[in-house]
């Protein structure tokens, strides 16, 4: 439990970027349509490299930090692959949503800025 | 039972320069362990060759003789205090102690002066009390041994002078290696002190051993 709080902490410290990354690839589906097919592979890699990529510079930027987790029993391997693997099923959740169902307008408009006060807000706490 | 950490065959190069090549140490639970040397000399190369976050081309690091890799996933074995503030500016230190599972009130009776401070943030605390903080923390959470690198840089006189009582008192629940560029102080609470130089670490007895190696000058 304590782990999982721990690797919670750290992955709100990126989740934003994450999130916005994922956003807009379902945007990118929505805006192609019918075509969505022929952007899903792109989309797929785009999603990868931007989590290696900011899991990359979280850990570089916060290098210090790394010492605390690390004293709390916590390796960069471990908060990069949990991060990662559940960041990606978000995204996987999200786009298959899109995929089979897809997203209202407002509903899309809902999450955006539901997600961007509510991490203005706890960065402020 | 008392415990050992000891490393030695320890061998680092940065490019042609040889940073380590004839080390030995040995550290035992319930003492202090002084580790002097002057800028560059590889002290916190050394700690994290032990620890195993800086690669080294040999090395032999032992807990009871058994020879052990990655000690920095072993945080029951090994913790370690960088010369750098590591806990993230975010927190506060109630949330600090909570995830070290260490307790406000003791925490607060060794250092009154933290009586105000449960919901403040890290960053918000002069750079001595950080280091308190972090000091505490490393000391305090259950290992066998501690390295603690410049324990005492951003400390004021009177919180240094707590800080020594504090480990005194701590070395009873493990063995700690300290080093620092403080050597009075680090003098004052070794039970063994290592002078690196050149590469090489030197068992040293007595302050004048420090001048007869060059590091003090009487």
């Amino acid at each position: 439990m304590r782990t999982l709080k721990l690797i919670t902490r750290f992955y709100s410290g990126i989740f934003l970027v994450n999130f916005l990354i994922t956003l807009s690839c379902v945007y990118s589906m929505r805006h192609f349509g019918d075509d969505v097919h022929e952007i899903i592979g792109l989309l797929f890699w785009y999603k990868v490299i931007s989590l290696a990529l900011i899991f990359y510079f979280a850990v570089h930027y916060k290098k210090n930090e790394q010492y605390y987790y690390q004293s709390l029993g916590i390796s960069k391997l471990q908060l990069g692959f949990t991060t990662s693997a559940f960041d990606f099923t978000l995204w996987l959740v999200f786009i298959l949503i899109q995929l089979f169902i897809g997203i209202p307008a407002y509903i899309f408009n809902m999450v955006l800025w539901g997600v961007l006060l509510i991490h203005v807000y706890l960065y402020n706490k | 039972m008392i415990h050992t950490l000891e490393a030695d065959g320890i061998q680092l190069d940065f490019g042609l320069r040889r940073i380590l090549s004839d080390i030995y140490l040995k550290c035992e639970t319930g003492k202090i362990t002084g580790l002097l040397g002057r800028n560059g000399q590889g002290k916190s190369c050394l700690m994290n060759v032990i620890l195993g976050t800086l690669n080294s081309s040999s090395n032999s690091v032992r807990f009871d003789g058994t020879v052990t890799r990655n000690v920095g996933k072993r945080p029951d074995l090994l913790l370690y205090l960088p010369q750098f503030n590591f806990i993230p500016k975010s927190l506060k230190v109630k949330q600090v102690l909570d995830d070290f599972q260490l307790s406000y009130p003791d925490f607060e009776n060794r250092f009154p002066e933290f009586k105000e401070k449960y919901n403040s943030k890290v960053s918000h605390l002069s750079g001595g009390q950080w280091r308190t903080v972090e000091i505490y923390i490393i000391a305090k959470t259950p290992s066998l041994f501690a390295m603690l690198d410049e324990p005492f840089t951003h400390l004021n006189p009177i919180q240094i002078d707590k800080i020594k009582e504090f480990l005194l008192e701590e070395k009873a629940n493990k063995g700690f290696l300290i080093t620092d560029h403080m050597y009075e102080h680090l003098l004052d609470i070794s039970d063994t002190v290592y002078l690196l130089k050149d590469g090489k670490t030197h068992l040293t007895k007595t302050i004048q051993d420090l001048d007869d190696l060059g590091y003090v000058r009487l």
